[in-house]
């Protein structure tokens, strides 16, 4: 499991009172940003936050620290999933693979209608959805085209 | 390093099978015993006198291989399962073949055998490890790599989709394939959407069956009297997994890549001397990408060149002339191992109406969750 401690997670709340549904791996601030780790040794920032050694060089635990990353970055692909076996969420929905600036190649989701085509190389930023089968002011951290 | 190419000959001496098809009754033993009943008789081997055995298998268990092979006499060969997602049964083939080639054994068995269960744990933990979590599923990612493909080199979604095409027109001529029906553009873009482009018909369907495939050294050949000129050479089996890559690239590529040029380079033959091809094609987009990574043409060619016939049937080399994965269908265990069969059988010269004219060499390619990769080489001497 990561290594982010309960006061890392539960300083993720944002002062109107919204509460990430996964904690350990973004906050809902404005902007929001992501839980990752940097690893000292070759300077590699990886998400999602994992404190098991540096995938990138091998480097051990004792390297990793935890850092924030911005949710700003450049889409590689997207596609509209029309069938889900699992319960959560409906489709049809939106995921696609976002360059972060801070360095990581996340999957994401992302708050557009679907089957609508976006550009490889689009600029895309994080922004924060309600659950909406939820109305306790749970968010969850998707990604959507800058504004042209 | 050594290579096979420095190690004691490795030859594949007998295939078997029991169909693929959807979940049903049949037990993982009757389906295990069937493949490698018929391997034993292709092979004209008698069952004692094989050595060991590597079980490729997902979703069966602990223990499974002893279940099944016990039933054909307990001999006390080293019996070891192997999973690696689905390139288990490949990996279950190089394993077999490491034991020939290392000449501590004279005859080995590869078998995969598996049931449609749903995947539990390991990699595909419930643990979340994304922001979309669960909302990725392989037809996703998969559906993602199509559509930066597609954008990247002009290719439309029908051009994707004909591998399909291809693939189930091979199938309708393979009776150990799931599914055996020829058909049309139509029919695949019509049916029903998973992710982007991606209709069910572009989905490889995971059901149940088995695959066997018998190795021996030549001096077994020799010593049991087996026939020499339906011996297949393999010249090389590799396994790669997955490194960092930069970001954009395609990891999947990207570890074919790697994986297909080490075994080539020692098997001492080009992409272009290749006569069939047996490839990971789960979802149509595979068969595109991979053919690409592994040298058979450049980056946004292989659309194209499909639709030229060059990997059909006949054409420059047959890609999937099984049916693949999309026709052939996927228990995970069986796939690699039954790849193996299908390339033996086409450079022996008895595929029937799925034969590739004069097939002398070919490549088996799958890649497994995780990510790993297997290719192995083989060729028929005459």
């Amino acid at each position: 499991m990561s290594g982010v401690d309960e006061d890392e997670a539960s300083r993720g709340s944002s002062p109107d009172g919204r509460a990430p549904a996964e904690p350990t791996l973004h906050d809902a601030g404005d902007p929001p940003l992501m839980h990752g780790r940097r690893c000292r040794a070759c300077g590699t920032c990886s998400f999602p936050p994992d404190d098991h050694g540096c995938e990138r060089c091998g480097a051990p635990p004792t390297q990793l620290e935890a850092v924030k990353l911005g949710t700003t970055g450049t889409l590689l692909a997207s596609t509209t999933v029309h069938l889900h076996p699992m319960g959560h969420p409906r489709p049809p929905f939106v995921v696609g693979v976002v360059h972060l600036d801070d360095g990581p190649t996340v999957q994401v989701w992302l708050a557009i209608e679907p089957s609508t085509f976006l550009p490889v190389g689009t600029k895309v930023h994080g922004v924060l959805v309600p659950r909406s089968d939820e109305d306790n002011g749970t968010v969850d951290l998707a990604f959507a085209p800058d504004a042209l | 390093m050594a290579t096979f190419s420095d190690l004691e000959p490795v030859f594949v001496v007998g295939i078997g099978l029991h169909r693929y098809q959807r979940g049903s009754d049949i037990s993982f033993v009757d389906l295990g015993l069937t493949a490698v009943r018929e391997a034993l008789t292709d092979a004209d081997v008698e069952w004692p006198a094989v050595e060991s055995a590597h079980v490729g298998t997902v979703h069966l268990g602990m223990a499974a291989g002893r279940s099944i092979l016990r039933h054909l006499g307990a001999t006390g060969l080293a019996v070891a399962q192997v999973e690696n997602a689905s390139a288990s049964g490949s990996t279950a083939f190089r394993l077999a073949c490491l034991d020939v080639a290392s000449g501590t054994r004279d005859v080995a068995l590869a078998l995969g055998v598996d049931k449609p269960d749903l995947p539990r744990g390991g990699f595909l933990s419930p643990e979340v490890r994304s922001l979309p979590g669960a909302r990725v599923l392989p037809v996703a990612h998969f559906a993602l790599l199509a559509d930066a493909y597609q954008q990247r080199h002009g290719v439309s979604a029908e051009q994707v989709a004909m591998v399909a095409v291809k693939n189930h027109e091979n199938g309708a001529l393979n009776p150990y394939a799931q599914r055996q029906k020829v058909r049309t553009l139509d029919d695949v873009m019509r049916d029903a959407p998973l992710a982007g482009s991606l209709t069910r018909l572009q989905c490889c369907p995971i059901g149940e069956g088995a695959a066997a495939v018998l190795v021996a050294s030549s001096r077994a050949v020799n010593r049991l009297g087996l026939d020499r000129s339906r011996a297949v050479r393999v010249l090389s089996s590799v396994l790669r997994s997955e490194e960092m890559y930069p970001p954009g690239q395609d990891h999947d590529a990207a570890l074919t890549a790697d994986t297909a040029a080490q075994a080539l380079a020692e098997a001492g033959v080009s992409a272009s001397e290749l006569d069939v091809i047996e490839v990971h094609d789960a979802f149509t987009i595979e068969e595109l990408l991979y053919l690409e990574a592994m040298g058979l043409c450049g980056p946004g060619e292989a659309a194209g060149r499909l639709a030229d016939g060059e990997w059909s049937i006949a054409g420059r080399c047959a890609v999937s002339p099984s049916g693949g994965l999309l026709a052939m269908g996927h228990p995970l265990g069986p796939t690699g191992v039954g790849q193996v069969a299908e390339i033996c059988r086409q450079l022996r010269g008895e595929a029937g109406d799925r034969q590739q004219p004069g097939a002398e060499v070919g490549l088996a390619h799958m890649v497994g969750v995780g990510a790993v990769c297997a290719v192995s080489v083989l060729r028929h001497e005459t």
